[in-house]
């Protein structure tokens, strides 16, 4: 299996839970491959970011690049090597 | 009271209404009525979190134009007198109370319980819950006082 490197650009809320980590190396070339590292790496991840049907939480938008992965192919989208995954949080408030 | 004073009270009036009802809204009717619409021990993330994206334009219109608003009907017509002194920095200290627990929660509460875990969202929320509390009654403060400050000007 592939061994792909990405760059993280996290808010520091989700960086927390992943040491601060600002590169990761993982095995597979999917973004699901991708999840599942830092899972098993860091723990109680999927727990963060996942819904009781396994669905990503839909105010949680992952970036490939620039292209959120909701308009790619979801969790089954290809990541390169050397891309940059990006999370961005929803605005709420009050 | 001249016009533009009026037009000023009225905008600041309705910000102060929307602000409120915002809260109250989401503190009083939606969170408990969310939290009853799941199992027990989960958190009802997608409500919460939805809602919450929805009433951050309304709390935020509510801010700027109350703060806006105030700060014109202050050079309009500034307080006279020591007791209209003290009903404006009453006013200004409960608006400061409601836009600092506000911003906290946009920029702590929020992003940490979009990531939370359902015990970890439950813990966040109470808290957010308590200052949601304490914005309303600010709000319901302020806004008594702006009315009996004007009233008291008429």
């Amino acid at each position: 299996m592939n061994i792909t490197n990405v760059t993280l650009k996290f808010p520091s809320q989700f960086s927390g839970y992943i040491n601060n980590e600002k590169t990761a190396q993982f095995e597979g070339e999917k973004f699901s491959d991708f999840i599942n590292y830092l899972d098993d790496t860091f723990g109680y991840i999927k727990e963060r970011l996942f819904d009781e049907n396994g669905e990503l939480r839909p105010y949680i938008n992952f970036y490939i690049g620039k292209k959120n992965i909701k308009t790619l192919q979801g969790l089954q989208s290809e990541v390169s090597n050397g891309e940059k995954i990006t999370l961005l949080l929803s605005r709420a408030g009050g | 009271m001249t016009l533009v004073e009026k037009i000023l009270l009225s905008l600041h009036t309705i910000a102060g209404a929307v602000w409120i009802g915002s809260v109250f809204m989401g503190a009083f009717i939606d969170t408990p009525a969310a939290e009853e619409s799941v199992e027990k021990g989960k958190f009802p993330f997608k409500f919460i979190i939805g809602q919450g994206r929805r009433v951050f334009y309304s709390v935020y219109f509510g801010i700027f134009q109350l703060w806006a608003t105030g700060i014109l009907l202050l050079i309009v017509h500034p307080p006279l007198n020591s007791i209209e002194i003290r009903m404006m920095i009453g006013k200004f200290f409960f608006l400061f109370i409601m836009t600092a627990f506000t911003l906290y929660g946009t920029f702590i509460t929020w992003p940490k319980i979009q990531l939370a875990t359902d015990k970890e969202a439950y813990t966040l929320h109470k808290y957010y819950n308590y200052r949601a509390y304490g914005t309303f009654v600010s709000g319901i403060l302020g806004l008594l006082l702006t009315l009996w400050f004007y009233l008291y000007k008429i």
